[in-house]
């Protein structure tokens, strides 16, 4: 009983360094706002009562797609006025989010918007990039993500309340986004696995050949190349199996990650689905560990580049040098 | 040194007490929080288990749809996505003449701009489905508006026609398959449409 509860702590209370969960918020942050500046132009066609869909639509939309409470409405019956300033103070919120100032209000407006988003116009915010900015918002939240990589950091550092190390964190916000990542993709497997064009080893050949995803071509990837299709196919199975389990082997996490990382690469040369892949590599970021991130500065540091040691964003205390567990409060930040 | 006080003994075990105390409520705080929520996003990514447990279904629908953390990782699968589709409107004007105008298709754009335009090939592969055929009215006005582009001479109907082609097998020999084109719904535009 000693040993679980020694264990459990180990698995969800342990210190950690804020540099990696900070690296996330970077990355997400700024494809939030990538994604809010391609929704700017269209917005009206999306969200207005004279665009695509009425809100009397939407709601029998969602109700067919996902019933259920909604956290915010605003965008239902909103008129044009409503709808610049609603982007406005989104775009800006997931900005302050990106450099990090006034994080934690700035995430709960991103969120908020996400929301309000995916609630007025399920049709089209429903991919799994949209997924996934909208689950990690929430998951940033929670975290301490202005512990490093962030302007707050900046800003406590001259003002002499930090030193170049970084604060800790308690690990579960981001063990939450492990976890969340491991399921995206072993619920994909398993849903493939069901479906014969994958059993058969030729489903990456159909989406490649829709006219409508086709983005750069791919010489291999044609009828006369069956092997190719096989390998295709296979491989991304493989490699979504191995992000879902074998991810937690120690010895393999950056090996798996790796692979993840060329899988979307290559998915995001192929075919045309915006921001998906960059958002996907975006969450491996959680999987790091500070050690990596000193053998990163480390590498950087062999090809003759170095960061200013005054303000080394990068480097903070690791858990090897901490105490496993000390006083937190409930949000992560140290005592 | 100066030695504490008594009073000061006390203050900093009151203190500790406090603190541990504190971090007491606040794991088992978070440890209810991770279970249900892991419980939650594991009941909803698998079906069955909601069948099973409706009471338990219904709760985590409430909690994941407040939350926005209601999700569903299914693309291309079970079976990928095969069917190239666009979506048509002929837009039949006060003075009999027709003009002929798609919904955005990414074929037709540059690199670019089918990048930042993507979400028009989501709306146009869900919103010409039978299944959704109360989006149509709105298709179609949205498409009169659109094109609502000659002075004294408006939009009064639109035709809407899905074009579909079905991507053959990896098979050399597979015949190719043709586009199918069929009206799905014809939209009669008022003038308060247009506004």
């Amino acid at each position: 009983m000693k040993n679980l509860q020694r264990d459990w702590n180990d698995l969800w209370f342990k210190t950690v360094s804020t540099g990696p969960v900070g690296l996330v918020r970077l990355a997400i942050g700024l494809l939030i706002l990538c994604g809010g500046l391609q929704l700017w132009p269209d917005r009206f066609a999306w969200f207005s009562e004279h665009g695509t869909l009425t809100t009397a639509d939407a709601i029998l939309y969602n109700q067919a797609y996902t019933n259920g409470p909604r956290v915010i409405t605003f965008l239902y019956n909103a008129g044009d006025g409503a709808i610049t300033a609603f982007f406005v103070v989104y775009l800006l919120a997931a900005f302050l989010m990106t450099i990090g100032l006034w994080t934690r209000p700035a995430i709960f407006f991103v969120w908020l918007g996400l929301n309000a988003i995916h609630n007025r116009n399920m049709v089209v915010n429903t991919n799994g990039g949209d997924q996934i900015m909208l689950i990690f918002s929430a998951y940033l939240f929670m975290a301490r993500s202005d512990g490093a990589f962030s302007v707050s950091r900046l800003l406590r550092i001259r003002a002499g309340k930090e030193d170049v190390n970084a604060p800790t964190m308690l690990i579960w916000p981001q063990r939450l986004m492990q976890i969340q990542v491991a399921v995206v993709y072993l619920s994909t497997f398993l849903n493939k696995t069901n479906g014969d064009l994958w059993q058969h080893g030729t489903a990456v050949y159909y989406p490649y050949m829709v006219k409508e995803f086709h983005r750069f071509p791919v010489p291999g990837l044609n009828s006369h190349n069956m092997t190719f299709i096989e390998f295709s196919t296979y491989a991304t199975l493989a490699v979504e199996l191995a992000l879902g389990t074998l991810i937690w082997v120690p010895r393999l996490r950056l090996y798996v990650l790796l692979a993840g990382v060329m899988l979307h690469l290559g998915i995001e040369y192929a075919m045309n689905i915006p921001l998906f892949g960059f958002l996907m590599i975006g969450t491996y970021l959680s999987f790091l560990r500070q050690s990596d991130l000193d053998n990163f500065k480390a590498w950087l540091k062999r090809l003759k580049i170095t960061l200013p040691s005054a303000v080394d964003l990068v480097k903070s205390k690791t858990d090897a040098t901490e105490p496993k567990s000390i006083a937190v409060d409930v949000v992560g930040g140290r005592r | 040194m100066a030695l504490r006080t008594e009073q000061e003994r006390i203050e900093v075990r009151y203190r500790r007490n406090l603190r541990m105390t504190r971090r007491y409520w606040a794991r088992l705080g978070v440890t209810l929080f991770v279970c249900w929520h892991l419980l939650a996003i594991a009941i909803w990514t698998m079906p069955q288990l909601s069948t099973q447990y409706p009471i338990l279904g219904g709760w985590v629908r409430t909690y994941l749809t407040t939350t926005g953390f209601n999700q569903g990782w299914t693309m291309f699968a079970p079976n990928p996505y095969a069917t190239d589709v666009y979506v048509e409107c002929r837009i039949h004007y006060a003075d009999g003449t027709i003009r002929s105008w798609n919904y955005p298709r990414m074929y037709d754009f540059d690199y670019w701009t089918r990048y930042q335009k993507e979400r028009w090939r989501k709306y146009v592969e869900v919103a010409n489905l039978d299944q959704y055929k109360f989006m149509w009215p709105t298709m179609g006005r949205y498409a009169a508006r659109v094109n609502n582009i000659y002075p004294n001479n408006p939009p009064t109907t639109v035709d809407m026609l899905t074009h579909k082609h079905i991507v053959p097998a990896p098979d050399p020999d597979a015949p190719k398959n043709p586009w199918q084109t069929f009206q799905y719904t014809s939209v009669p535009i008022t003038a308060e449409d247009l506004k």
